[in-house]
């Protein structure tokens, strides 16, 4: 009879104890995921406001204006442009992928998406050029994020 | 003889099971604590940025180059102009960090006071705890200027970003650790373009 309910308080107590760990590892858990949402803002951030120091369009680099919103890149030709500098204006961009560690958390990956914004309804894209474009980043952490994080901010010529 | 085995061997098994759950006990209770002040160095953190956010997207506003005071402009500290309150006076805003020996009565070594200053009223603390907080500045290319380069009028006027990183740490060790977050930022403020 002894032995049978040490048996018990040893389950008993293991079982208190598996769940407690459980408990302790759940927070720690969110307590990382919560970090690495705020770093993932700060670079989504730090990666919109170094883009916004580059020139509206590869026609609007070194001073040069446009006249009419036909004149800047083509939609199928957003993205890196191949000339040098190679990022000099907000499209070169486009389609670019950064792998980043932040802090303590490692493995963060940032995808950028660039389009032209329909001036009349800015949540949707263009299909042809317009004087606004939308910035899009994704950034993603498959080990401390449960889902995506999306930030986006648009840019105009004027 | 078996009746004094019994009760030797239940004292055993009472004293394992309190030693354990006194462990366990012991176990959760720090895990727990560390997890709170994880979660309070990231609220502080989030109200530093704020404060940040305010000041550094004005930078500029109202004033004519140079937009930084020279000599103030380094890894660690950074003084610059705006018309912060929309006065149309403008104003000095300077952020640095305090010395350790300011927060001696805490375990952690290395955590200061950040402070903020503006014009010539007592500095303020932003937040204590800061274990790291280092400025660059960035040129219209995306390049880091020196620091060096930064010494002169014309230096601070090549200025179109400053990038922020920062790392708070708790005052007390935790499970042989500080409690700590850390963040990165860039600003470039339409008044430096």
């Amino acid at each position: 009879m002894e032995r049978i309910l040490f048996i018990l308080a040893i389950l008993t107590f293991s079982m208190i104890s598996l769940s407690t760990n459980n408990d302790i590892l759940d927070r720690q858990v969110l307590v990382f995921q919560s970090e690495a949402i705020i770093n993932a803002v700060g670079v989504a951030e730090q990666i919109l406001e170094e883009i916004s120091l580059e020139s509206f369009d590869e026609e609007t680099t070194n001073s040069q204006r446009v006249s009419s919103a036909g004149d800047l890149t083509s939609v199928l030709s957003l993205g890196s442009d191949g000339l040098e500098p190679s990022d000099d204006d907000i499209d070169d961009y486009d389609g670019r992928v950064i792998s980043f560690d932040a802090g303590r958390i490692p493995g963060f990956q940032a995808i950028i998406d660039v389009a032209y914004a329909d001036t009349s309804n800015p949540s949707l894209d263009a299909i042809s050029p317009t004087y606004a474009k939308r910035v899009r980043i994704s950034i993603t952490n498959p080990d401390f994020m449960t889902d995506s994080l999306r930030i986006e901010r648009l840019f105009t010529y004027y | 003889m078996q009746f004094l085995i019994d009760h030797v061997s239940s004292l055993l098994y009472f004293a394992f099971f309190l030693m354990a759950t006194i462990a366990l006990q012991h176990g959760m209770t720090a895990s727990l604590n560390k997890c709170r002040m994880e979660i309070d160095e990231q609220l502080d953190m989030v109200q530093t940025v704020k404060i940040l956010d305010q000041d550094f997207h004005k930078l500029g506003y109202g004033t004519s180059a140079p937009n930084f005071m020279v000599g103030n402009v380094d890894s660690m500290e950074v003084k610059f102009f705006s018309d912060i309150d929309n006065n149309g006076i403008v104003d000095s805003i300077h952020y640095y960090l305090g010395d350790v020996t300011e927060l001696s009565s805490t375990d952690n070594p290395n955590d200061r006071i950040l402070y903020r200053k503006l014009n010539s009223d007592a500095a303020t603390q932003v937040i204590p705890g800061v274990t790291d907080f280092q400025l660059s500045y960035v040129d219209t290319s995306g390049s880091v200027i020196p620091y060096a380069n930064l010494t002169t009028v014309t230096g601070v006027n090549n200025v179109r970003a400053v990038r922020v990183r920062i790392k708070l740490e708790s005052a007390f060790m935790m499970e042989d650790s500080y409690a700590g977050t850390s963040w990165q930022g860039s600003y470039a403020p339409v008044n430096l373009r």
